[in-house]
């Protein structure tokens, strides 16, 4: 009874693993297929005759694909930090001051998780242009952290309240003064959550096309979602370049999930704090 | 080393009254225990006293210096947690160190009070480990060992020994006497046990509901109890009450003997009743007596006495070692 129950679940999950892990490997398959080959059998390993690196030759030489990458690396590599950081400070005062407003706050920050930050493009446009950061890397940064702090600091919140009190009160006990207990004794035990909150952050950012579309369209600041939509023409679509600069934008995800999956799967099991 | 002094301390929390007009004094060098129930507000006090809250009401002096107001770090108190409380992520020696460099002192400094705490605690060779890799008993002894090098005029224990197994709490008992002997330290400590306190105090406060029931050294608390709580509540096996109109014909509402008090005789006694049970401890037995009209009574008798379950017995207190309570509970 036990052991069909446990084939029944093993079967689920590798049916789901199948679904989520197609798209992908179709995307690096094809990437490294000629155009006839693409066409002519999709779901087809690549042959001697539809092997073909010309996609990855062309995004390489015919366009500004290192520029791209940079901006998306510099874009997403702030916006995380900033998120880590922020979010990290703003869970540790609502979970460990009690203060006027506290309840409020975290309502408010909570909104944001509900609200979807796209509703407010038209007010965002109008304020970045106000601030003249329109096509600039600021401008994303800036969208990105107020889209994702709210989780953020939903995440991180509860980590921190798994936190003993008597950590923090030893610490005071022992002249430590608040800013250095958090970046100390708090900052350190919440690493876990921190891996999590960053690939939960991370995705988004570095999938995202509507900002940089609308925010920073510039050349100089294209990202990387951005770049690949050169490929994509009206008419004419070279589908070996698009799928190959695809391909090279999984690879800093990959790289970031697994080197935090450590830390991740020691969060999502929890009680990581005893 | 300095003295406290508190002059009427209370504390509030949302509605509820936590303590009430406390007024202690702790002398220098002096070994004082809280002891009460749990809830009683005990640790609420001690937090108090640390800084970690805020007093609704009333002072506290040391060296007559009144520090309400003063943060945690700037009292000269260290205090010790029953979740010892050590950073997870630190090796012990990081974690004994870690208040030091706060301070900014010297490195070399630090290394030599970390070092003499390590070799009063005899944890030398566990300094580079971090507290997941201790027992509870070597955890316990980094925590002191965390407060030793502060050299603070005041230490703090909150339940530090109810974390550990019953060997290793006797042990550890008997560390913090030594400790106090040898850093000739003033202590202020918290527990439920009273047989902790008994052992440990040169002076014990009774505390019930947020308010001190008595003061007094152990001595004096066990054959003076000036109430019913304090009287219950120190000593173990508990002292027997008597209610009713036994206690009526001399005058009072309770009346309170302790089980070595009581004696166990064959032929004649005040109260005759039936052994129930017998606790045999090797050196002492309890032995648990129904008297009917008077109730459970506990008395305690050596250790190679044969009685047996079953048997009909007469009890009768020594002389002049039948206590009586008013029927507020205050001893007549």
């Amino acid at each position: 009874m036990r052991r069909a129950g446990g084939i029944a679940v093993h079967a689920a999950l590798a049916g789901y693993c199948v679904l989520a892990l197609a798209p992908i490997v179709l995307v690096i398959l094809n990437s490294f297929k000629t155009r006839r080959g693409l066409f002519g059998d999709p779901l087809g390993l690549p042959d001697e005759q539809t092997f073909s690196i010309a996609g990855y030759l062309k995004v390489m030489q015919g366009s500004d694909m290192g520029l791209y990458f940079a901006n998306s690396l510099i874009v997403t590599g702030v916006s995380l930090v900033a998120v880590a950081l922020f979010g990290a400070m703003a869970a540790w005062a609502l979970s460990a001051y009690r203060f006027r407003g506290r309840a409020a706050l975290g309502l408010f920050l909570a909104i944001g998780i509900m609200v979807p930050i796209r509703l407010g493009t038209i007010a965002i446009v109008q304020m970045m242009a106000g601030l003249s950061l329109v096509n600039t890397l600021g401008a994303l940064v800036l969208v990105y952290i107020a889209q994702a702090l709210p989780l953020a600091i939903f995440i991180l919140s509860e980590f921190i309240a798994q936190i003993p009190r008597d950590l923090p009160d030893a610490a005071r006990c022992d002249g430590v003064g608040e800013t250095r207990i958090f970046f100390a004794v708090i900052l350190p035990l919440i690493r876990p959550a921190l891996a999590i909150v960053a690939i939960f952050v991370m995705v988004p950012i570095w999938n995202d096309l509507w900002f940089p579309l609308i925010l920073a369209p510039g050349e100089e600041t294209r990202t990387l979602t951005l770049g690949v939509q050169q490929f994509i023409g009206q008419y004419v679509t070279d589908w070996s370049a698009v799928l190959a600069a695809l391909t090279l934008a999984i690879v800093p995800v990959a790289a970031l999930y697994l080197a935090l999956s450590r830390q991740l799967v020691r969060g999502l099991t929890a009680g990581a704090l005893k | 080393m300095v003295d406290v002094r508190l002059e009427g301390l209370s504390k509030r929390h949302g509605g509820s009254e936590i303590l009430r007009d406390i007024s202690l004094e702790i002398g220098d060098g002096e070994f004082v225990v809280l002891v009460g129930p749990s809830g009683c507000g005990k640790s609420t006090l001690l937090r108090l006293i640390a800084g970690l809250d805020q007093v609704s009401a009333g002072d506290i002096f040391m060296a007559g210096r009144r520090i309400n107001d003063l943060p945690p770090a700037k009292r000269g108190i260290a205090m010790v947690f029953q979740s010892y409380a050590l950073y997870p992520h630190m090796s012990a020696r990081r974690n004994m160190a870690f208040g030091l460099r706060a301070a900014k002192l010297d490195r070399a400094q630090i290394e030599r009070r970390v070092d003499e705490a390590a070799r009063i605690l005899q944890l030398e060779d566990l300094l580079e480990r971090r507290p997941a890799a201790l027992s509870g008993g070597q955890r316990q002894r980094v925590a002191i060992g965390r407060a030793i090098v502060r050299e603070p005029d005041l230490f703090l224990f909150d339940e530090p020994l109810s974390n550990l197994d019953a060997g290793l709490r006797v042990d550890t008992r008997l560390e913090i006497a030594r400790l106090h002997r040898l850093l000739k330290a003033t202590i202020l400590y918290v527990t439920h046990d009273q047989a902790e306190a008994m052992t440990l105090a040169d002076r014990i406060v009774v505390m019930n509901d947020g308010r001190i029931e008595q003061t007094g050294t152990p001595t004096e608390l066990y054959a003076g109890p000036e109430n019913l709580f304090v009287a219950g509540f120190i000593g173990s096996p508990k002292m027997n009450f008597i209610a009713g109109a036994q206690a009526a014909r001399l005058d009072a509402a309770t009346l309170g003997v302790r089980p070595e008090h009581l004696k166990i005789s064959l032929s004649k006694g005040s109260w005759s009743g039936t052994v129930q049970m017998v606790e045999h401890l090797g050196s002492d037995s309890f032995v648990h007596v129904e008297c009917p009209g008077t109730g459970l009574l506990v008395a305690r008798e050596r250790g190679d006495r044969e009685l047996a379950a079953g048997q009909s017995v007469h009890l009768a207190p020594e002389s002049g070692r039948l206590l009586r309570f008013d029927d507020s509970g205050k001893r007549i």
